[in-house]
């Protein structure tokens, strides 16, 4: 096992929370590091996931527990969902949209995001410097793919799931976050109207913070084409591109900094 | 799938970091929340993304008509095609001269409309762009669509910007890259106006080439998209890399 | 002046849809007898066909500007066959059918009315699904539909077509009602 670690890092695959983390991490690196953030995500799942009616976010959406039962984990994640809620205008509204657990609170769209960003952290803490964090299409980045290569991140194509609509490449700390409706049975609730959104396909933010551009991707899936107006005035650390129904491409001008092609 | 799956990490202690330290969190916050949660009180509306209001036209007064009515509706028309024309043109100058200076732009890259507008913009770097130096980053990713439209090999390599245009989505300006004499990339850029986006509508922009989006040559070492289930998750793009990922890994363990 | 046909097409679109409405307006204040004292007058007549002829000149302006704007990529089969454009098919749709409709509407009228009096009036209110679907055109395909200006005015001109259209609904019922017992 070692020559693997000497050779190529670490590289693995976790179901959890719904979805598949994949975590490339191309240093050496002690197999702890990979466990701390495993169970890291684990923890997540069950304090946040809204498939599980004892978890505290659960609990407190049904209104079986109150917020002074919740963990100061949980309260922080709530305010940061209502600050997102008061700067996208009520574009992201994590106490609209109809959860599993039958209740109108899923915070899943800030706690994916925020979560990554969280073990990025640990992984760094570990002292891994090169690697990659994908949840679900959800990307945090930090250092380099291979010594002086950035990390190659393909946007997928909407309409075809193995191609990819353009090539982002990042090196250093970034996130690339991707809202997109072309998951079946997928949605996004405009908070303002209740109905699903429609005009768009996808929406690709990127930017340093992972749990930023996340909550930024779903943001701006609501608010359309107009939400690449409001991140260039509110976030110009952050850039979108964005697919619409009809295959054309529209971008905030900062995003050809981060486009390979 | 990843070698890492068939040993599960064992050790006991929690030896993650407990999440970041959260600031004291307000009070009125924690009753809003509250609130929320109990799904009782409508939310107080936030400021209203900035939507500002062009002067709304002059309404039409429409008074009893005289007999020379045909003749006022056949001027009316007139005057209000020029007039609204005009407008435009106006509305579309005044963004072409704001707009390259201003960082809160929008661009648009359509393939299609990159396939038109290549031989024109390479007309156009000829005599009137300038070169830039954002090259630095470009590999040699062919872009399939643009590439073919390029018959001229005399280009000096870089980056060049055409001359403001207008399309269907108000002006525009082209972009292409050139790499060892062939146009590798191109792109057009839409300039803003005035910080609205009165030159996008979504309902109507033309079908983008799908070999443009999709002529990707470069090694992708991750894909962003939303896989939500297990199920599309085995179907993606990310998933055949993590497979050859840790294939890779499991070939150099055992060499 | 590249851009002139651009500009040109966006403005003859918004007055010939304003036309649209403005002759279907006409039209029914006219034949539901809402004309003021004199219940037929002449020039009232003639400013509705005036209003329908303008709108078609400048419908087939607008559609001639779509055409030789090279930057729209705007075919023949796209102004003239419904369902042949390649990109926002449905939008162009309405347009075309709109376009028929209104032609239709004008010359079956003039220059001299064809057919008898109950078919003429049949076709001649195609007008009015062609003035519809024309607005839903304009909604769909204008760069300026998501403009303020577009969102208050064209309710407010459809509003205006709307009312005399409620104005003859209501005419045709009271004279139903009074002719029918003279009938039989």
């Amino acid at each position: 096992m070692s020559a693997v670690i000497a050779r190529g890092g670490r590289h693995h695959v976790e179901i959890v929370m719904g979805m598949a983390v994949s975590i490339d991490i191309r240093d050496d690196v002690p197999i702890e590091a990979l466990e701390d953030v495993l169970r890291w995500l684990h923890h997540v799942d069950d304090t946040f996931s809204t498939y599980k009616p004892d978890g505290p976010i659960s609990r407190f959406g049904t209104g079986a527990a109150t917020l002074e039962d919740m963990s100061d984990e949980v309260i922080g994640v709530l305010a940061l969902c209502e600050e997102l809620y008061d700067d996208t205008g009520g574009a992201f509204d994590v106490f609209v949209v109809p959860a599993p657990n039958g209740s109108h609170l899923d915070p899943s769209g800030l706690v994916k995001g925020w979560s990554i960003e969280r073990a990025a952290e640990i992984l760094e803490g570990h002292g891994a410097t090169n690697f990659c964090i994908n949840a679900g299409g959800d990307i945090a980045i930090r250092g380099h793919a291979q010594p002086g290569e950035p990390w190659l991140v393909g946007i997928r194509h909407p309409d075809q799931p193995d191609m990819s609509a353009a090539v982002v490449a990042g090196a250093g700390r970034l996130a690339v976050a991707t809202s997109a409706t072309y998951e079946r049975g997928a949605h996004i609730i405009d908070p303002t109207t209740g109905e699903p959104t429609a005009d768009l396909a996808s929406v690709t933010i990127v930017g340093p913070d992972l749990t930023f551009a996340d909550a930024y991707a779903t943001a701006v899936f609501v608010m359309g084409p107009e939400g690449l107006n409001w991140l260039a005035e509110h976030h110009p650390d952050y850039a979108a591109f964005i697919i619409t129904r009809d295959d054309a491409a529209l971008s905030t001008s900062n995003f050809a900094d981060h486009r390979l092609s | 799938m990843g070698y890492m799956e068939t040993e599960a990490p064992q050790s006991a202690l929690p030896l993650f970091p407990p999440p970041a330290p959260q600031n004291a969190i307000d009070p009125a916050l924690q009753a809003r929340l509250a609130r929320l949660a109990a799904g009782r009180a409508p939310r107080d509306q936030p400021g209203a993304t900035s939507r500002t209001t062009p002067a709304a036209a002059a309404p039409r007064r429409k008074r009893h008509a005289a007999k020379g009515s045909r003749a006022a509706a056949v001027l009316m028309s007139i005057t209000t095609t020029a007039g609204l024309t005009a407008y435009f043109q106006h509305a579309d100058s005044a963004a072409a001269s704001t707009g390259t200076s201003s960082l809160s732009g929008v661009a648009v890259a359509s393939g299609t409309a990159a396939t038109t507008t290549a031989s024109t913009a390479a007309s156009t770097t000829a005599s009137s762009s300038t070169a830039s130096t954002t090259a630095a980053t470009q590999t040699t990713v062919a872009a399939a669509a643009a590439a073919t439209t390029a018959t001229t090999t005399t280009l000096a390599d870089g980056t060049y910007t055409g001359a403001t245009s207008t399309n269907r989505w108000g002006p525009v300006q082209v972009q292409i890259t050139v790499s060892g004499g062939v146009i590798t990339q191109s792109v057009a850029i839409q300039t803003p106006t005035g910080g609205k986006s009165d030159g996008i509508n979504a309902r109507a922009t033309p079908t983008l080439a799908s070999e443009v989006l999709t002529a990707q040559s470069a090694k992708i070492d991750t894909v962003s998209g939303a896989t939500y289930t297990s199920e599309s998750y085995k179907a993606s793009l990310q998933s055949a890399i993590d497979l050859a990922r840790s294939t890779a890994a499991q070939a150099g363990a055992t060499s | 002046m590249n851009n002139f046909l651009w500009y040109l097409t966006r403005s003859t679109g918004i007055v010939a849809t304003v036309l649209m409405l403005a002759s279907l307006a006409w039209g029914f204040l006219f034949s539901a007898r809402e004309t003021g004292k004199r219940l037929r007058p002449a020039w009232w007549l003639d400013l509705h066909k005036g209003l329908g002829g303008l709108a078609l000149i400048f419908t087939v302006i607008h559609l001639a500007a779509a055409f030789f704007d090279s930057n729209l990529r705007v075919d023949l089969a796209t102004v003239f066959v419904p369902g042949a454009a390649n990109f926002s098919t449905t939008a162009f749709t309405w347009g075309v059918l709109a376009f028929y409709g209104l032609a239709i509407a004008v010359f079956t009228s003039w220059p001299k009315m064809l057919f008898r009096r109950r078919t003429w009036r049949a076709v001649h209110l195609l007008s009015v699904p062609a003035t519809a679907v024309a607005c839903v055109h304009a909604y769909q395909l204008g760069s300026d539909s998501n403009t303020t200006a577009f969102k208050v005015l064209m309710p407010v001109a459809v509003g205006c077509a709307v009312y005399p259209l409620g104005v003859r609904v209501w005419s045709l019922a009271l004279s139903k009602s009074q002719e029918t017992p003279n009938k039989s």
